[in-house]
């Protein structure tokens, strides 16, 4: 899964472009899902609590006004006319002017101190019981009957203000109020008396148990907050009840529009995130396309064609000087490698021609002692100077590319037993203990060029022996899962850690007590790393320092 | 028979000047129309612990044009700027009251107040306290 994303920045890139793309949308589209319900029923309730006590307030003030009219006209002079039981009908003009003012379903009363209907705005209305005139006798100016609210007001005459002749009172029909209460099909506002389980306007039907002054809930349908009224109901309560449906009508429909608009929304964010990321990306995949041509073709002459002036530019811009100077330097190497394979070519027929006659000296011609000692000085060094250009030649081979490399199944571990077998006879020479060891190898065949493998091979195993006076020689050979490692462990002289970076070099030794002992032109091991770098590995040399001997590993890597 | 039918025609004439009252429930004490004046100008208010309550007839009544003509005598002018001055001094005219029935009934009703009327709108249960005739 992860490889996917290590192996290509164009799918990084896509990867984050569609988390940076999807993470807001799909916090928000959870938000609207899970939360937004909740705040929007919230802010409903918060406005209903508004409208409730916009609504009480309105019918507060109506009330005290009615309840302010009620005292001034108690105490108008012309109450006075009580006392002569309103013969002249001023007060009941009064009464019934006030009553027309008001055009609401309610009648002013004026009763004298015995409670006898002195004179009313309607003239019809004159039965005292009608009016439970017993309440009177409450201090609070207001009584209730059902959906009757009665204000009245102690009237004292004129001349002596501390004389009681009667009351004014005012009935009032709480329907009255139907004219502050909405009265709309989704929001229903209307009022209701526990006490007497009366409802004033068209009420939601709901079963409300009411717990405290004021509360909110969610009944059926309804969406209610109720309130309990202040001063004179201060028995009654109002109900807002709201349609859920109505309210959040709205919100429903943006969710709907949302989940529709969802999967436009998706595509739209792939869509962008893989055309953006492939936009980036394009200049390098171009990269890519011309480095692995030019790995392949070896034609440094090509060039980048970007015009692009970002960072990308400047890298094509960059990689095109790289490419022309590269290229100049293959083109002087291989005029090198070239100059060097001829001259090695020619060197080597007239080198074969001395160490022929030489040998034809020694074993045809009667030579003295001295001379044969000069002869076969001058066959040695022939043979040094011949194996020495045998390793120029392969090094110029392989930096021009012209190995051939012949790739075929082998049985590595019979491979190795032949080098062995083959070496064996060197260390015992030196009374070295030489063991092979291939328990942990269990790779029936493996591909690679066996001419090339066993040349690696004897150069390291070659060497080990060379440079180990006593002691041994470890020859291990084993695998993982996809490489394959020959391991070369010996008690030998060891390598100096500062020397280390020398060893791969060419023509360079290691100066040491048996380096002037040995024969060696310096290109075995730096021919060796070459040659295991073009069947695809890679030597390892190590060494804990000098007498401390040497562990060097060749790794060569499986392919399919 | 004739003769008192003459004499009683005679006599209705002659009385056709109108007679009038000043009546009240009180029966305890007897008033001078100088109290009585007083009493309507608000100068007198108690006496023997009765609190008196004057009633008047509207200023457009003629019965309250006699009796300020001839128990107050003081002109309509003078009394209004009368009444003017006591109004800063915080009292208010006698309660008026629109006809003589309501008058006598709040009269009747009202211990201590004080009204006048037609003779013949007399009633049994007020009491009299001054006549007087506008000719």
């Amino acid at each position: 899964m992860l490889d996917f994303l290590k192996k290509s920045l164009a799918n990084r890139l896509l990867f984050s472009f569609l988390f940076i793309g999807f993470l807001p949308f799909v916090i928000f589209l959870v938000y609207t899902l899970v939360l937004s319900e909740t705040q929007i029923v919230k802010k409903l309730i918060a406005d209903q609590y508004h409208q409730v006590s916009v609504i009480d307030k309105l019918i507060d003030t109506h009330l005290n006004s009615l309840s302010k009219e009620v005292s001034f006209l108690s105490r108008l002079e012309i109450m006075d006319d009580i006392l002569a039981e309103d013969i002249d009908k001023r007060i009941s003009r009064l009464l019934k002017q006030k009553k027309d003012d008001y055009a609401l379903d309610l009648d002013f009363f004026v009763l004298n101190n015995d409670k006898e209907i002195i004179s009313s705005s309607d003239t019809k209305k004159i039965d005292k019981h009608s009016l439970h005139v017993e309440e009177l006798f409450s201090d609070d100016g207001k009584y209730f009957s059902l959906n009757k609210l009665y204000i009245y007001h102690k009237i004292y005459a004129s001349f002596d203000t501390s004389k009681h002749i009667g009351y004014l009172l005012v009935e009032y029909n709480l329907d009255n109020l139907n004219i502050y209460l909405s009265h709309e099909d989704n929001a229903k506002a209307y009022m209701y008396n526990p006490n007497t389980k009366l409802f004033i306007a068209e009420h939601a039907n709901l079963q409300i148990y009411i717990k405290s002054k004021k509360g909110s809930l969610s009944v059926g349908k309804y969406l209610v907050v109720y309130e309990k009224m202040g001063n004179i109901l201060d028995d009654w309560y109002i109900f807002y009840a709201l349609e859920k449906k109505t309210a959040l009508e709205f919100f429903y429909n943006f969710i709907l529009f949302m989940l529709y608009l969802s999967p436009f929304i998706l595509v739209l964010i792939v869509f962008i995130s893989w055309k953006f990321s492939r936009y980036i990306v394009k200049p390098i995949k171009d990269l890519t396309i011309l480095t692995d041509d030019i790995v392949h073709s070896k034609d440094y002459s090509k060039y980048l064609d970007m015009v692009c002036e970002d960072e990308i530019g400047k890298l094509a811009h960059s990689f095109n000087i790289l490419l022309n100077k590269t290229d100049k330097t293959i083109n002087a190497s291989e005029a090198k490698t070239a100059f060097i394979s001829n001259m090695s070519h020619e060197l080597k027929t007239p080198l074969n021609a001395i160490i022929g006659f030489s040998q034809y000296l020694i074993s045809y011609e009667k030579l003295s002692d001295e001379q044969l000692d000069i002869v076969s000085n001058i066959e040695n060094s022939s043979q040094y100077l011949l194996e020495m250009i045998h390793g120029i030649l392969d090094i110029a081979k392989i930096e021009a590319g012209k190995v051939d490399i012949n790739l075929q199944d082998i049985d590595i571990s019979s491979t190795c037993r032949e080098c062995f077998t083959m070496l064996e006879p060197l260390a015992q020479d030196k009374d070295l203990k030489f063991e092979f060891i291939d328990k942990d190898y269990n790779f029936k065949a493996f591909k690679t060029d066996e001419k090339i493998f066993k040349q690696i091979l004897i150069n390291i195993l070659s060497n080990a022996i060379k440079y180990t006076q006593s002691g041994s020689v470890t020859f291990e050979l084993y695998n993982t899962k996809d490489k394959l490692y020959v391991r070369v462990l010996d008690t030998g002289i060891g390598i100096k850690e500062q020397e280390m970076d020398k060893l791969f070099k060419e023509f360079s030794r290691i100066e040491n007590k048996l380096s002037s002992k040995q024969k060696g032109t310096g290109l075995g091991l730096s021919l060796s790393k070459k040659l295991s770098n073009a069947i695809d590995g890679d030597i390892v040399i190590q060494s804990d320092g000098i007498n401390l001997g040497t562990e060097v590993i060749f790794v060569l890597r499986k392919r399919d | 028979m004739k003769v008192k039918v003459l004499l009683l025609i005679f006599l209705s004439l002659s009385l056709s000047a109108q007679e009038y009252a000043v009546v009240s429930n009180i029966t305890v004490c007897k008033l001078s129309p100088k109290q009585i004046k007083a009493i309507f100008l608000k100068k007198l208010t108690h006496l023997d612990g009765i609190h008196f309550v004057p009633v008047n007839l509207p200023s457009s009544s003629k019965i309250r044009g006699e009796f300020e003509k001839k128990v107050l005598k003081i002109g309509k002018k003078r009394l209004k700027s009368y009444w003017v001055k006591q109004h800063y001094l915080g009292k208010r005219p006698p309660v008026i009251m629109k006809s003589q029935k309501s008058a006598i009934k709040f009269t009747q009703n009202v211990l201590g107040s004080l009204t006048y009327v037609k003779v013949q709108n007399l009633d049994s249960r007020l009491n009299v306290l001054y006549r007087w005739r506008d000719k």
